[in-house]
Parts: C-alpha cells; structure tokens; sequence
C-alpha cells in the first residue's frame, strides 16, 4: 500500500505550501501566508470560492490555488 | 449644467458623463489628484494575481476613500470563459456586479472579440452582472449586445491607448443613434477634442485613461477633459447649427452702401 507523507497545494503558480494540521482551509493558507484578505478573490483549481466559505473549504493535495487582487487597469 | 442631465447605467445614476481609467498613472497620488480633477464618479481597474510577498500597492483604498464606484474589467481573457471567470472573481473581490467586459486576444491591435464577448455577456446578464462591453464600433453587435441585456455599449474609437481620436466616427454615429442603453465611447480618446466630439455625437459617455495618465500634467489634462465632457454634451442638448456648402451671411448684406 502507499503512503504518502505529506500533501501540498501550489499558491499562484509560484508558492508550495505543505497541508498539515492547522493549514488545511483556505482561511488556513492566507492566516498562513500572511495575505490580506479584504478585497481579493480565491479560486480553486479555476472555481471561484465564496469568502463565506473560506473556513470550511479543505483543501487537496494538488490543489491549485490563486488569489487575485485589484491593480491599476483601464 | 443643467442639474437634472443626469447619466443612469443600470442601478445607479452620474453626474458626470466622464469615465475614468486607473491605469499608466506615474504614481497613485497622481491618479487620485487627476481623478478628482476630472469630476469622474466611475473608474475601471483590473485583476491579477496578487504578489505573495505583498509588494502590491493599494490601489482601492484612494478610489474608495473618494467615493468612487469600481468598474472592474476582464483585461487579460482571450475568450469568454476566460472572461467569465474574470468577472465573478472581481464580484467576489470587489463586491460589485458592474463589470467591463473585454475580450482582446490580439495583443498588437488589441481588438475585442465580438463572438466571445456576444457569448459572455449572455451567460453575465444571467448571473445577474451590469455588464458595459468594450467593442468595435460594430452598429449590429452594439443592437446583439443590448439584446442581451447589456446595461450599455462600449464602442471603441480607435485602438487602446493609440490617442488617435475617434476613427470610427461613422459607425459611432450609426451606434448612437440606434441604441437604446448608453453609449460610452471606450478607448483612442487622445485630446478633449476628441471627448467634446463624441459628446457632440451624442455618446452619452466617454472613458479616458492614458491621454490623461500619461500627459506631462495628468491633473490639468483631466481637468481639461471635464471641461470638454461638459462643453460636447451641452452642445449636443443645444443642438449644433446644420452645415451648409455655401456662405450664409451672418451680417445683413443690404441696405448700408446704396
């Protein structure tokens, strides 16, 4: 049988970040990555996920998470 | 002006007929000093992913802190689903069902994609968004658009951020005189000339971003611009004297030398 020993989801496509006891919600990574999360939007793996439910969203191993944020645009 | 010439797109209501961009700004002081200057009460930002390691500036707390009203775009999808994705992330960000959708897989000309924009605005209006689509000054996509419930039509002037005026005048005419939502002139605006001309053709709007951002004083540029905004829309109400191929005169001819 394999046994994986850890899972780990990617942060706009650039950061690994280990799922472990205490990082396992999306509330969880941006505690964890020190993100601010007053006007920005998370997907994962492309669905866009209500912040309502930031808490209770557990999160994969491969999970593919992006946060998104306002810049400066015409 | 007239107090009562108020714009209304959707559920909300302006007094200016000035739309402003946030983008090219040297620095966001700059941004929020021309965007007062200017009068605008709508302004458009984007998206992107944010830097990790919190390098972004904030670009919202000065709009808000100005009691702007965010008009986010789709800059960057090459498709519907693209753009659809886009926009219910900047619901979410944001909190505002407004959204300028644009569609521009070309990155040289930058030109909207009327078949996946037709397509996003349908499944948009569905889900309940005040979408304002960036267009070519198309007369048939500006009705398909409006079919579909857009809240109003963008038709581009010229290419984004060329300043080359309004080269699609012919078709904008044949736009505004045909729609029945708002007609916003997005995009080319290079000169307040430009802005008082489309408002003189009866847009009921028209979006500056870089003949402002990048002018060597975007404040006085933006102020230069209300001014325009104000003077074409009130000569559109007024209504401009016909043309004629020969002279009128303006002094009576008769009468003085006989």
């Amino acid at each position: 049988m394999s046994h994986k020993l850890s899972s780990q989801v990617l942060v706009n496509q650039v950061t690994p970040v280990d799922i472990e006891s205490g990082v396992s919600t999306l509330n969880d990574i941006m505690n964890f990555l020190a993100l601010e999360s007053s006007s920005v939007a998370i997907a994962v793996n492309n669905v866009v996920i209500s912040k309502s439910t930031w808490s209770q969203h557990t999160l994969s191993d491969g999970d593919n998470i992006n946060v998104f944020g306002a810049i400066a645009g015409g | 002006m007239n107090k009562q010439d108020l714009l209304n797109i959707g559920d909300k209501t302006f007094q200016s007929r000035l739309f402003t961009g946030t983008g090219k700004f040297a620095t966001s002081e700059l941004m929020t000093q021309s965007l007062a200057a200017s009068g605008s009460e709508l302004v458009t930002m984007a998206l992107k992913r944010i830097d990790i390691a919190g390098k972004d500036d904030d670009i919202l707390k000065p709009l808000l802190a100005a009691g702007m009203n965010l008009l986010p775009n789709t800059s960057g999808a090459k498709n519907a689903q693209d753009a659809i994705f886009a926009a219910r992330l900047t619901r979410e960000a944001l909190g505002t069902n407004w959204v300028k959708l644009e569609i521009h897989p070309d990155p040289k000309y930058l030109m909207p994609d009327p078949i996946e924009t037709l397509h996003a605005a349908q499944v948009l209006v569905k889900e309940g968004f005040v979408v304002l689509p960036y267009m070519h000054a198309d007369p048939v996509l500006a009705k398909r658009l409006e079919e579909v419930g857009c809240a109003a039509v963008m038709p581009l002037g010229s290419p984004i951020g060329s300043n080359k005026g309004l080269a699609s005048r012919e078709f904008l005419q044949i736009i505004i005189e045909q729609a029945r939502v708002p007609v916003v002139v997005d995009a080319g605006i290079g000169a307040p000339s430009d802005a008082a001309l489309a408002m003189e053709l009866g847009a009921d709007a028209v979006l500056i971003n870089t003949a402002m951002a990048v002018s060597n004083n975007p404040v006085a540029m933006a102020n230069a611009f209300a001014l325009a905004v104000t003077a074409g829309r009130q000569a559109y109400l007024a209504g401009l004297a016909p043309k004629a191929q020969h002279a009128i005169a303006t002094s009576p001819l008769t009468g003085f030398l006989n």
